[in-house]
Order: C-alpha cells, then sequence, then structure tokens
C-alpha cells in the first residue's frame, strides 16, 4: 500500500534526473565501469598479473592482440585497468559508506542536540579540516602496513567531515521546522524525532554528496597509490599503475594514459550523476 | 504585578469548567543589536487567561503582537520567562514525564503552514499510524480502522493514507493537520491561524469543519487569528492582544458591538467589509496614527492611540487590564 | 477619456512545468480607463500575478512563453511587440509596478533615499521640474516624496536601510518610488497583503489620495473582496486563468453573477454577524496544468447542468451596465432559482476526492 505512493515519487524523480543528458551519460559511465569490474575476469583477455617472458612482451605500444599495450613486466594494461576497476571503485564505494555514515552520524548529532555537544563536536571538524587531507593520509598509511582494508577505512576517516558539515547545516534547518514542532507536540521522543522526521529530510544532500565524494576518494586512492603508500604491486589499482610508467612516461606513453583516463572517467561520471541527482532531487523542485 | 485571569464566568465559580489556564505568563527575548548591546524584546508580558470546556477562546491582534509566542508557552514548547500554565489544575513546569506525556495527548496544536507542518517524506497514513502507535491508542488492524476514521472526521476518504503531503492541496493539508491532532483525542486544540494560508475559497471549508468537530468531540479552541472577520464567525469570547499584552477582553457579541480599548476600535474600523459601496456601514471610527518609537513607561498604545480623551496622563503609567463589567476585560485609563 | 489606457485582448501566457503546460493565464481580455481603478480578484494560481508581468514583459522567458495573438495596448501601442529598449523606458515610467513584499522588493545593501532617487533619475524626464537634473535635485524630489507618503521626518528617513523599517514604511516607499515617476498606470500586485489590518487601511487611504493628486489609474491585485469594496471602480473576477466575471464594484456585491463570486461572497465570514454556518464553495481550487474541461468551475459549480460541458463565452448581461459573466446562466437566468447554490456544506456529505497531482 505505502509502496505504490513511494514508487510514484521514485518515478518523478528518475524523471527528472533523466531528462539530465549529462547526468544519464554519467550514469551509463558508471554502469558500464561497475559492469567491467564486476566481469572482469571474463572479460580480461589476460591474467592481470601474469608476467610470462618479460623481455619479449614488455613496452609493447597498444596492438590488437594488446588493446592498450602492455607494462614493463610485460603484463596486459587493458586486463590490469579491467581489474583495477574492481579496486578502484569497490575502494570508492566502501570509504565513501564509512565516511557518510560517520558523517551523517556526527553531523545530525551535533545539530539535533545543540550546545556544548554541538561545540565540542564541530571543533572536533574543524580541527581534523585543518590537516590537509592528503598530509593525513600520508602520515597515517605511513604508521601502518599499507593494505587496501586500510587504504579503504584511512579513506573513510578522513572523509567525513563536508558531510557532517552539510549534514550539521541542514538539521538545524529542519530542526526547526514547523512538522518537528508538531511531532514535540505529539509527545514524541527526541530519537524517534531526529532518526524518523529529521533525518529522512537531510538525506537528499548526502546523497548528492556521496556520489560527488566518489569521485573524490577514487582521487584520493589514486594518488595514495602513486606515492606508493595505497594499494600494493602486484594488484593492480589505477592508481599505482599510473606510478609504475611514470618512469617510462616518455618512451611508452600508454601504461600512464589508459589507467589515467579511467580515472578521470570515472571521476567524471560520478560528477555528472551528483550534478543531476542534485537538480532532480532538489526539494523546491517537487510542487 | 499579576492580573486576574481573563476568564469566563463558569471560570470563577468553581474551577471545575477550566481546562486550560495561563497567569501571568511573560516571555523575554535577548537579542544583539547592532553594536553588539543586548536588547530584551519582551514578547509576551502578564498574560493571563482561561480556556473553559467547550469554548472557543480567541487570541487577536498585529503580527508581532506575541500570539505565536504565547500558543507555544501555553503548549509547552518553551519555559515562560515568568508565570505558569496549567491544564486541569496542574502546573506544567513541575509536571513528571507520564504527566507531561498525558498532557501532550490532551492538547493539541494545529498550524498556520500547511507546507510545513507536515512531513514531506511520510505518507499521511504513516503519519497518523505513527502518532497512534506511539500512544499505544491502536494497533494491528484496529489502527488502519482508525487512521480511516480520523480521515473520514476531517472530510478525506481512506486513498488518502497512502499518499504524500505535496500530493494534496493547502485546505486538504491543514484537514490532515487537524486529523493528526485528533488522532491523540485532546480536549483542547490551539489553532494558531489555522485559516490565514489558506484560499478565500477553502477557508469556509476548514472553519465550519473545525465548528462541527467543536460539537461532535466537544472541543475546546485556543483560536489565534489577525483576520477579524474569521474570529467573528467562530469565537465565544475574545482576548485582543497589543505589544505582548492583552488589552481587551470579553465576550464576541460585546467586543464586536461595543469595543472599548482604542486599540480594538481602530482594528474593528481598518476591517475593509465586502459590501457595495452604497451600503457601507460607517460606524464610530477610529483611526490611528504612524507607528511612533516605543516608550519605555505608559500605555504601549500611546504614540498610536487617536482617542479623544489620550494626554499625558496615558504615557505616565502603565494601565491595568480592569474588569469593567463581568467578564470585560479593558487595559485604559480612558474609556 | 475614450480611448482606453490599457487595452489587453485575449492575453494568453503558458509555462512549460514539470506536469506539462500550466496555461497560467488563458485568454483575457480587458481595458483600464485613465486615472480610474480596477481590482483584479481571485485566488492563489489563478493567475493574477503572471497577467501583471504578461503586461509589463516580465515573466521569466522562459519557462514562460506569450501566447501569438495576445495584445497588450498603451494608449495604442503594442507593448507585446515593443522592442527592449522601450519596455525599460515604460516600466517605471508610464507603468509602474508594486509588490506584495515591500522587504524583497527593495535592495537591502541600498538607503531607501538612494533607491527613491535612484528611480527618479531613472526616468528624470518625468519626476523632476523642467531644468531640474542631476542628483541634488533627485535627492530632494525623493525626500519631497518621502513626505508626501507619510514617513515622519524624511530627510533623516533618507539614510535607513530597509530593514530599519517596519513592513507599511517600507510599502511606504515602494509607494513613493512607484509613483515619483508620475506614471499613468500602476499595477499593485497585493500591496497590503503582507500588512495589517490598520496599516492596510492607511496605505489604502494614501494610494487613493495619491491616485485623485495625480490622476494615475491603478491595476489592484488582490484577493481580499473587502479590499475590492473599499477600493475599486470595476472589478475583475479571475478564475482558472480566465476572467469569469466583469462589473461595477456596486453590482458585483449587490448581485453577483458568476457562481462562483456568489459562493465567495458567501463564504467570506462577516464581521457584522455570526452566522449559523458558513456556506461553502466543495471542492479544490484547480491547477494550471489540468483545467477542468468546459465550464472550469463546473465541478465546484451547484448549479451545473448539461450545458456546462461546453465553454462559456464571457457572456454580456442586461443586469447592470457593463457587466458580464462567463457563465451559462447569464443566457438561462431561471435555472439559478431552480438550483440549489451554496449550502452550508453538511458535516457528512462532505468526503472528498484526493490529489490532483
Ligand atoms: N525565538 C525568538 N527570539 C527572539 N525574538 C522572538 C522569538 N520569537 C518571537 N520573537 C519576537 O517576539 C514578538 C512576538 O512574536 P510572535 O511570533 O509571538 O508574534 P505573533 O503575534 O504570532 O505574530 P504573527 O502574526 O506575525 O505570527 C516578535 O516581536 C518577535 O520578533
Ligand atoms: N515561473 C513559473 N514557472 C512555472 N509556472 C508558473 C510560474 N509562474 C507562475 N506559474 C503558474 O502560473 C499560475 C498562476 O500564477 P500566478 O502567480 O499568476 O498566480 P496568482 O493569481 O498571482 O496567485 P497568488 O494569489 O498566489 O499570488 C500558477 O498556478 C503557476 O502554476
Ligand atoms: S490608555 Fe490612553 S493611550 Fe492607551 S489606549 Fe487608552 S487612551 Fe489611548
Ligand atoms: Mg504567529
Ligand atoms: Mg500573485
Amino acid at each position: 500500500m505505502l509502496s505504490r505512493a513511494r514508487r510514484e515519487r521514485g518515478r518523478e524523480t528518475w524523471r527528472r534526473f533523466s531528462r539530465h543528458r549529462q547526468a544519464i551519460l554519467g550514469l551509463a559511465l558508471i554502469v558500464l565501469l561497475t559492469g567491467t569490474a564486476l566481469l572482469a575476469p571474463a572479460l580480461a583477455p589476460y591474467d592481470p598479473d601474469a608476467q610470462t617472458d618479460i623481455v619479449a612482451t614488455r613496452y609493447q605500444a597498444p596492438s590488437v592482440s594488446h588493446p592498450m599495450g602492455t607494462d614493463r613486466f610485460g603484463r596486459d594494461i587493458f586486463s590490469r585497468v579491467l581489474y583495477g576497476a574492481r579496486i578502484s571503485l569497490s575502494i570508492g564505494f566502501l570509504a565513501i559508506l564509512i565516511a557518510i555514515t560517520l558523517g551523517t552520524a556526527i553531523g545530525a548529532i551535533a545539530g539535533f542536540f545543540g550546545g556544548r555537544l554541538d561545540t565540542v563536536l564541530m571543533r572536533g571538524v574543524d580541527l581534523v579540516l585543518s590537516f590537509p587531507r592528503l598530509v593525513l593520509l600520508v602520515v597515517l598509511v605511513a604508521l601502518f602496513e599499507p593494505s587496501i582494508a586500510l587504504v579503504t577505512l584511512v579513506l573513510g576517516l578522513t572523509g567525513w567531515m563536508g558531510v557532517s558539515r552539510i549534514v550539521r547545516g541542514q538539521v538545524l534547518t529542519v530542526r526547526e521546522m514547523e512538522f518537528v514542532t508538531a511531532a514535540r507536540v505529539l509527545g514524541f521522543g527526541r530519537t524517534r524525532i531526529l532518526a524518523r522526521h529529521v533525518l529522512p529530510n537531510v538525506l537528499t544532500p548526502v546523497i548528492v554528496a556521496a556520489t560527488l565524494g566518489i569521485g573524490n576518494t577514487i582521487l584520493a586512492e589514486a594518488a595514495l597509490s602513486f606515492l606508493g603508500l595505497g594499494v600494493q604491486p602486484p594488484t593492480a589499482s589505477w592508481g599505482n599503475m599510473v606510478a609504475s610508467g611514470r618512469d617510462a612516461m616518455l618512451d611508452a606513453w600508454w601504461i600512464t594514459t589508459f589507467p589515467g583516463l579511467a580515472i578521470v572517467f570515472t571521476v567524471m561520471a560520478f560528477n555528472l550523476v551528483g550534478d543531476g541527482l542534485r537538480d532532480a532531487l532538489d526539494p523546491r523542485r517537487v510542487s | 504585578m499579576i492580573d486576574e485571569p481573563v476568564g469566563g464566568r463558569a471560570a470563577s465559580e468553581g474551577n471545575g469548567g477550566v481546562l486550560l489556564e495561563a497567569e501571568g505568563l511573560a516571555r523575554h527575548y535577548a537579542s544583539r543589536g547592532p553594536w553588539g548591546a543586548e536588547r530584551i524584546t519582551a514578547a509576551v508580558e502578564d498574560v493571563s487567561l482561561r480556556i473553559l470546556r467547550g469554548e472557543t477562546l480567541a487570541l487577536v491582534g498585529e503580527s508581532g503582537c506575541g500570539k505565536s509566542t504565547t500558543a507555544r508557552l501555553l503548549m509547552g514548547l518553551e519555559p515562560p520567562t515568568s508565570g505558569t500554565v496549567r491544564y486541569r489544575g496542574r502546573d506544567l513546569g513541575s509536571m513528571s514525564r507520564t504527566e507531561l506525556l498525558e498532557f501532550r495527548r490532551r492538547v493539541q496544536l494545529v498550524f498556520q503552514d500547511p507546507f510545513g507542518s507536515l512531513n514531506p517524506r511520510m505518507t499521511v497514513g504513516g503519519m497518523l499510524g505513527e502518532v497512534l502507535s506511539v500512544h499505544a491508542l491502536a494497533a494491528g488492524e484496529e489502527r488502519g480502522r482508525r487512521i480511516t476514521e480520523l480521515l473520514g472526521l476531517v472530510g478525506l476518504g481512506p486513498e488518502a493514507a497512502e499518499r504524500y503531503p505535496h500530493e494534496f492541496s493547502g485546505g486538504q493539508r491543514q484537514r490532515i493537520g487537524i486529523a493528526r491532532a485528533l488522532a491523540v483525542e485532546p480536549d483542547v486544540i490551539v489553532a494558531d491561524e489555522p485559516v490565514s494560508a489558506l484560499d478565500v475559497s477553502i477557508q469556509a471549508q476548514v472553519l465550519n469543519l473545525l465548528a462541527d468537530l467543536q460539537e461532535r468531540l466537544g472541543l475546546s479552541y485556543l483560536f489565534i487569528a489577525h483576520d477579524l472577520a474569521v474570529v467573528r464567525q467562530v469565537a465565544d469570547r475574545v482576548a485582543v492582544m497589543y505589544a505582548g499584552r492583552i488589552v481587551e477582553a470579553s465576550d464576541a457579541d460585546t467586543l464586536y458591538h461595543q469595543p472599548l480599548h482604542p486599540y480594538t476600535r481602530s482594528l474593528l474600523a481598518a476591517v475593509p467589509r465586502p459590501r457595495p459601496p452604497s451600503e457601507k456601514p460607517r460606524a464610530t471610527e477610529l483611526r490611528e496614527g504612524a507607528d511612533p518609537p516605543k516608550r519605555a513607561t505608559g500605555c504601549a498604545y500611546f504614540g498610536r492611540c487617536r482617542h479623544p480623551a489620550r494626554d499625558e496622563e496615558c504615557s505616565l503609567a502603565l494601565p491595568l487590564l480592569e474588569e469593567r463589567s463581568p467578564g470585560r476585560w479593558v487595559r485604559c485609563i480612558k474609556t | 477619456m475614450t480611448s482606453p489606457l490599457l487595452q489587453v485582448r485575449d492575453l494568453r501566457t503558458y509555462f512549460a512545468t514539470d506536469r506539462g503546460e500550466a496555461r497560467a493565464v488563458d485568454g483575457i481580455s480587458f481595458e483600464v480607463l485613465e486615472g480610474e481603478t480596477v481590482a483584479l480578484v481571485g485566488e492563489s494560481g489563478c493567475g493574477k500575478s503572471v497577467t501583471a508581468l504578461s503586461i509589463l514583459r516580465l515573466l521569466p522567458e522562459p519557462p514562460g512563453r506569450l501566447l501569438a495573438g495576445s495584445s497588450v495596448q498603451l494608449r495604442g501601442e503594442e507593448l507585446t511587440s515593443a522592442a527592449e529598449s522601450r519596455l525599460r523606458e515604460v516600466r517605471g515610467g508610464e507603468i509602474s509596478m508594486i509588490f506584495q513584499e515591500p522587504m524583497t522588493s527593495l535592495n537591502p545593501v541600498f538607503t531607501i533615499g538612494q533607491q527613491v532617487s535612484e528611480a527618479i533619475r531613472e526616468h528624470e524626464a518625468m519626476s523632476t521640474g523642467p531644468g531640474e537634473r542631476g542628483p541634488a535635485a533627485a535627492k530632494r524630489v525623493a525626500i519631497e516624496w518621502l513626505d508626501r507618503v507619510g514617513i515622519p521626518d524624511p530627510e533623516h528617513r533618507y539614510g535607513y536601510y530597509p530593514h530599519q523599517l517596519s513592513g507599511g514604511m517600507r510599502q511606504r516607499v515602494m509607494i513613493a518610488m512607484a509613483l515619483s515617476t508620475r506614471p499613468s498606470l500602476l499595477i499593485a500586485d497585493e500591496p497590503t497583503t503582507a500588512l495589517d489590518v490598520t496599516v492596510q487601511s492607511q496605505i489604502l487611504e494614501l494610494l487613493a489620495s495619491l491616485q485623485t493628486e495625480l490622476g494615475t489609474a491603478v491595476l489592484l491585485i488582490t484577493h481580499d473582496l473587502g479590499v475590492v469594496a473599499q477600493v475599486a471602480d470595476r472589478v475583475l473576477v479571475m478564475y482558472a486563468g480566465q476572467i469569469v466575471e466583469e462589473a461595477s464594484v456596486e453590482a458585483l456585491f449587490r448581485a453577483p453573477e458568476h457562481p462562483y463570486t456568489e459562493g465567495l461572497l458567501q463564504a467570506v465570514p462577516d464581521l457584522e454577524e455570526r452566522r449559523e454556518r458558513l456556506a461553502e464553495i466543495p471542492g479544490n481550487v484547480p491547477r494550471a496544468t489540468a483545467w477542468p474541461t468546459g465550464c472550469r468551475f463546473k465541478p465546484r459549480c451547484p448549479y451545473a447542468w448539461s450545458r456546462c460541458r461546453d465553454v462559456p463565452d464571457l457572456l454580456r448581461s442586461g443586469r447592470a451596465e457593463q457587466s458580464a459573466a462567463r457563465c451559462w446562466l447569464v443566457d438561462e437566468p431561471e435555472r439559478r432559482r431552480s438550483g440549489s447554490g451554496f449550502g452550508p456544506g453538511s458535516p457528512d456529505g462532505r468526503r472528498e476526492e484526493v490529489g490532483e497531482s
């Protein structure tokens, strides 16, 4: 019974989203990327880590048998880009999940309860924000043994501050709205009001921030891996692929170019979808 | 100084009929001026009133005079700077948790803004169901039946339950807000400008609905409005507020036929009447001057007052709210 | 005073929206004569503001568009096809406009004096005396106008910012700005809706006295029938993008012809006496994307019969001079007597359809 109305609402949002041509392009790209990442074992022509006869196969320019060429170990770049997509995308998704959860919780609590709690939490945010994120990442990763799990966790733990500020701001607005007063008058408890009445009304900007954040996270992962602090070779991630090709940039441009392009397109795709979502979910456009 | 509560006769003859009562309510807000100097705004000052069982008390006055603040204080949504609110004789400030929950069930609020007062992310059925479940009023199949019944009470069909607020017109949303208030089976409803945001052709529907509900469920209303014609239609008694204070109160017929306070008189004179020009009743009109700077002492209305007897005496001391004849209260030394 | 000051013919303004095309103003025609006050009344969303904006070509285009065949003539000069430069002269010059919200229509970062002066200098030729030019003259005239609209101590208040004034005072400033260029027509879109009644009555009186003095015609947009009765000479009642009734104030309030007008007059509470029950107009205000077919009031009309499936014209009636209503009852007046009229809505018989979304 309730699902019908919800479905209608979803359809309305989809209709507005689908009118956004660039967003659709972005979504198509993301679907394509995710699809290829999932199907990487089936799609990849070679084993991404196979190093057979290095001397004969290394530094091959793109050709029919190696569409994106090979690297200095003779590994097929195309296969590695496909497998790298799995790593980069899952780190992106998981890290943003952590960041969003943390950011929403902290922002919501600070905004809703206000007072000293708010001051303390927001000072904390300021403190974390006053370090450049990359420096923070480098320090954190340098302290521990680099691993995929660590990279994900660290990216998540350093990415929530923006979200918490957005959420806090929204909660401050929603908290003053009359339907929240109505809930108080009806004798609802504070937890219920926060969870059922305030939070659902601040999710729109969170979803948008999450979508835009995935691009950033993937970029940050690439930067870490480029510095050798992220995903460790031989596991392929786009970042460490770019890094591994940087010495041979002029002679073997394809080693850096293709994973680089993958990063650019992915970040762009998420940003386009984020922009499209922002317009489609904008409550001012709901009549 | 606390004046006598503005209340009907029934009130003073034993307290049985009094449901909600305010005594000497005041609410001050501190704000910072442009140079950081602290300024105190007295939004509500020395307001006493009683709401009796089954009656409609209207609170009227211009924008910013403190009507909504009074409503919030009566609802216990913010604490008064001084004064007390009592529900059936119990002080709101010293209620236990369970007593407070009971108070929340008995006294409900209806809002002005039919758009902002409903959670846009919940269906109407979800909203009503939540109220019923939090107060354990109905569960299971009974809940669905009760939701249908509540919607019926405000003239909406059962299909409304599965829809979201944005799918309704302003008047329908206002009914949903009323249904939500009715879900807890209250006996007092504080309605803060419930029809001000509605179209003219929809106002009558909601006013009639409120009247029907009062008759059927024996509700008491505190009806807040700035439209004197609307108040005429609903009120048994009227209290007129000016600058945070009640300046006149009496039963509605008397107030409309023989307004005493100069402010009430100029309010009534200023209401444009939808009558052909040829038959416009131009009663004893009392116009008022432009808004002057506020005075610290004396009658707050002094600057705008055009009462023929107005003189320096008015600006010396704050006039008291006095009972001139049974049930007729006026705060003016010259009438 | 024979040819009209403003003549609007078959004005149609549509908007592209998410829900389809909103026919906000759908074929309206009316005239405003020199010096008269015409009230345009109707409920929220019926197209009043869009009408005003269309006259001055201030619509957001897109999503709005003025349909071909629409005509707005100012003393015979077509405005729908006029050049933008000419329109800029007209706006604030021959036709001024004031809005409902005096806070948002005044710029918060300039003093009120600067804003009135600016309006005066923009249309210098019309606002200041011959040979008077420049900022000093504009300032002098501005202070004169602030005084004229009843702002106490105008020299001092000249330097006030909008937020330092009350709503009523801000609306006075708006009036000063609008009238200082001595326009032939003032379009006032709900000028007193945001104000308290006592302030409203002061503003309406101010407008009326300045209008008599300057001979300005006023197109007053409002939803308040009381305001209409107080200030207007003629009334245009709008419903669902169309004018459904046109009459002199006296005729309109004495004997409304269109059922919608009749219903409205019965539904508004009366200050003089408490009624047992208010009459109700059943149903909801329709949306611009889905006006009802046939007579647009049909779903809410107690008199509706089979003929109302056809769209009625604005029919002239013999009842009063210059009155007309878009209703078949004008043709068949005997039906009004046999019809049911607007009853007080019964408590139980009121079940309604939800959601015209
Ligand atoms: N939270 C607050 N902080 C500071 N001042 C406030 C606050 N709430 C209200 N006020 C002030 O108190 C006064 C009374 O406000 P209130 O909202 O009660 O008026 P009202 O009579 O309901 O007006 P309206 O008809 O505009 O709703 C106003 O001057 C307002 O500026
Ligand atoms: N910018 C816009 N975009 C889309 N639709 C619009 C726009 N402006 C107006 N409309 C449509 O035009 C219709 C008429 O609007 P208009 O503002 O003229 O109403 P109104 O009669 O002035 O109402 P109100 O009393 O609320 O001011 C509305 O129903 C709305 O759907
Ligand atoms: S007390 Fe004086 S100033 Fe106040 S209203 Fe009465 S006459 Fe006017
Ligand atoms: Mg209020
Ligand atoms: Mg409008």
